[in-house]
């Protein structure tokens, strides 16, 4: 049972067993044209693997498209994976029945990007948060209004003035904040968040953000924080995924992926976000990576980077690179990975950042 | 107790030779059962010939109200006073039918969503060969898709003999925005208006769709306006930035000026809440507490008095735009000058959380 094979934990230190351990998860769908004739086969998370300690967060990046929300379903086995497994707290979550996962899930919650498709919009938040507790604890009436009050608190909303509102009478924030209180109401040892924050506004965002890390220390939370935004990823996560059609391309420690990266597409991800530094007010333009993102139901063969590729040669398109350890847990994809730079400091990383073209003339008013 | 009402002094005193935008006291109402919304609340800027201004603010903060109107795109429970001239027409007040020949023209909107704004059931090709045609007639359709295959190359869709007879379901995201952006320059605007236009695109999209929206304004003379939320981007690209906040503009000045001296409180609340990759993993975000103020119920001081660190009784006293320095305009009482650029921002709270 314990054959969990290349066991690239990237829990540095190697602690004892992962809280999450995925193995080759695959999922595919068959994609219809017109008439339901087969038009071919959508290669959406192919043989994924990866690692979470307890108490650590894993950032997942990538394009649209390229796997995260899938990989996060097959997961959690909304949608169960076509093949792999899934191991949590000792068990394959793959083989349970439906019955067994209904109270696994009782672990393992997910807070989705829209607050309010998520939340019932014709019930109170006291509702809302207490449902969980309904199902999955057999705490009584009064002792669950307990417990609502208690979340609500943690969440950084008066349980005084929410109690009784609707979704609909909150902003944005507060009704992510309602879904997180109700995601952590039965004790979950793992959130999954995919896109959680990304239709936030900047303030609000960070508001979030601190109350994700105020709950990880608190509560010993481990996360899966699904984002397409590579800072706000590198913000809150020990390790980051960094998936391109349906692969993993990198993964590693957020020091060392976002530090010295290895992948040619996470450095191309990386250029491509406009950059401030807040202290010197100096803006860095991005580097644009060229051509558009191959279709999951052709991938190309190979390197699925390698149609978009700066670094691409002959075997790229022959060979699928496997994912190798270049070190301290830190996994890549790559036939041709770009060189360790020395570790970056903030002042080189300042340094390096050119100052953006000069404004042409003229008054402003 | 000198409010911006009580001065009706045009704030943009100096009319720019390159001016096609010029914007004054522009102020949007919206009508409604209880108390009036005021969306935008006394706003000026000029905005010249091959330039790209940024406007920045959060939900609420009147950015994408105030081009709407100059575009007669609000509902008609929009009540619109001041001015707003595009080379020397004035479109404030303007009838429908009239707004009908300047719209698309000579002022184009690119938004958000590029898969809403195109019709499903007419070919990329078609859509654009419409937009030449519908401000100039007298064009061939022959002539008007030999355009569109033009202005699909020039915002570089690739393979664009074949794309003009697609349909947008057969177009990725990024591609479609491409093609939203050829239609709004089917008769070669003035104006520009990218309201979100890439904030539903990934990070490598979103690059390519920028540097392709700069090209055009070095290239054609096209002045652009870019309304986001994103201060990283606006640094990155626009040559001038405005920061609004509760309908009101807080900070202004040249890009590069704004981000080097932030002066006003809110503007740096902002620039503190953005999470930067050179940032270790697991520090906080300095954060300040609090909602936008009801747009109904204003405050009658500065509108950010009650969220802001700084705030003490003379804010309850709105301070005006003013120019305090050379080209930088700020409304603050109590701004953030070089003598404490060196304390962190008041709220920051930095923990090096150990990690399991």
């Amino acid at each position: 049972m314990n054959e969990r094979d290349d066991a690239t934990s990237a829990t540095a230190g190697g602690a004892d067993l992962p809280l999450l351990s995925v193995r080759h998860i695959v999922q595919e769908y068959v994609s219809r044209g017109p008439g339901g004739v087969k038009a071919g086969i959508v290669h959406a998370v192919s043989d994924v693997s990866f690692d979470l300690g307890v108490g650590e967060t894993l950032g997942i990046v990538g394009e649209t498209g390229s796997g995260k929300s899938t990989l996060a379903r097959a997961t959690i086995q909304v949608e169960r994976p076509k093949s792999g497994e899934v191991w949590f707290k000792g068990r394959n979550l793959v083989e349970l029945s439906k019955r067994e996962l209904r109270h696994a899930r009782r672990d393992i919650q997910m807070v989705y990007q829209d607050p309010f498709g998520s939340l019932n919009p014709r019930w109170r938040v006291e509702d809302v948060v207490a449902e969980p507790l309904i199902g999955h604890t057999d705490l009584g009436k009064a002792q669950r209004r307990a417990r609502v009050t208690e979340l609500l608190d943690l969440v950084g909303l008066n349980p005084d003035v929410y109690l009784r509102r609707r979704p609909l009478e909150l902003s944005g924030g507060q009704a992510q904040r309602v879904a997180i209180a109700r995601a952590i109401a039965t004790n979950p040892a793992l959130i999954i968040c995919d896109e959680a924050i990304s239709s936030l506004d900047v303030l609000i965002q960070a508001q979030i953000m601190n109350l994700f890390e105020k709950l990880r220390a608190e509560l010993g939370l481990s996360y899966v924080f699904i984002a397409h935004d590579l800072a706000t990823v590198k913000q809150l996560s020990d390790v980051v995924a960094v998936m391109h059609l349906g692969q993993l391309a990198e993964v590693g420690t957020a020091e060392r992926v976002y530090g010295s990266p290895r992948h040619p597409y996470t450095r191309a991800l990386l250029d491509s976000i406009p950059g401030l530094d807040p202290e010197t007010g100096i803006a860095r333009r991005p580097v644009t990576l060229r051509g558009e993102p191959p279709s999951p139901l052709h991938p190309p063969s190979g390197c699925r980077f390698r149609t978009r590729c700066p670094r691409a040669q002959d075997t790229c398109a022959v060979e699928e690179p496997r994912p190798v350890d270049v070190g301290g847990g830190h996994r890549v994809a790559c036939h041709f990975p770009l060189e360790t730079e020395p570790t970056v400091s903030v002042e080189s990383l300042r340094a390096s950042m050119p100052v953006r073209s000069p404004v042409r003339a003229g008054p402003v008013a | 107790m000198k409010t911006l009402e009580d001065t009706a002094v045009p704030v943009t005193a100096e009319i720019h030779p390159d001016a096609v935008l010029l914007v004054e006291d522009l102020r949007v109402t919206f009508a409604r059962s209880g108390p009036p919304v005021h969306a935008v609340n006394g706003i000026s800027y000029q905005l010249r010939a091959g330039q790209m201004l940024a406007i920045i603010g959060e939900s609420g903060s009147g950015k994408s109200v105030s081009v709407r109107a100059l575009m007669g795109l609000l509902p008609p429970s929009a009540r619109i006073t001041g001015s707003a001239r595009l080379v020397g027409t004035e479109l404030v007040g303007l009838d429908e039918r009239s707004m009908r020949q300047i719209r698309g023209r000579d002022i184009a909107m690119v938004f958000q969503d590029p898969a809403r704004s195109l019709n499903p059931t007419m070919s990329v090709g078609a859509q654009i060969v419409e937009a030449i045609r519908t401000h100039r007639r007298e064009v061939r359709k022959a002539a008007a898709a030999d355009r569109a295959v033009e202005l699909l190359k020039l915002v570089r869709l690739p393979a664009a003999e074949r794309r003009f007879h697609e349909y947008p379901h057969q177009l990725s995201g990024g591609m479609r925005q491409r093609v939203m952006i050829a239609i709004a320059l089917a008769s070669n605007p003035k104006v520009l208006i990218a309201d979100e236009a890439t904030t539903a695109l990934d990070v490598t999209t979103q690059a390519q769709i920028m540097e392709l929206l700069v090209d055009l304004q070095q290239r054609l003379g096209t002045a652009v306006v870019i309304i986001s939320h994103d201060l990283g981007l606006a640094a990155s690209y626009a040559d001038e930035v405005l920061v609004m906040y509760a309908g009101r503009i807080v900070e202004q000045a040249e890009t590069a000026a704004l981000f080097r001296n932030v002066r006003m409180p809110y503007t740096k609340a902002l620039l503190g809440a953005i999470p930067q990759l050179s940032t270790p993993s697991h520090s906080l975000l300095a954060v300040i507490g609090g909602q936008p103020p009801d747009l109904s119920a204003l405050p009658p001081g500065c509108a950010f008095e009650p969220r802001c660190p700084r705030a003490d009784e003379q804010c309850t006293v709105r301070p005006e735009l003013t120019e305090h320095e050379p080209r930088h305009r700020y409304a603050c009482w109590h701004p953030h000058l070089d003598a404490d650029r060196a304390t962190p921002p008041e709220g920051a709270v930095t923990e090096g959380e150990g990690q399991s």
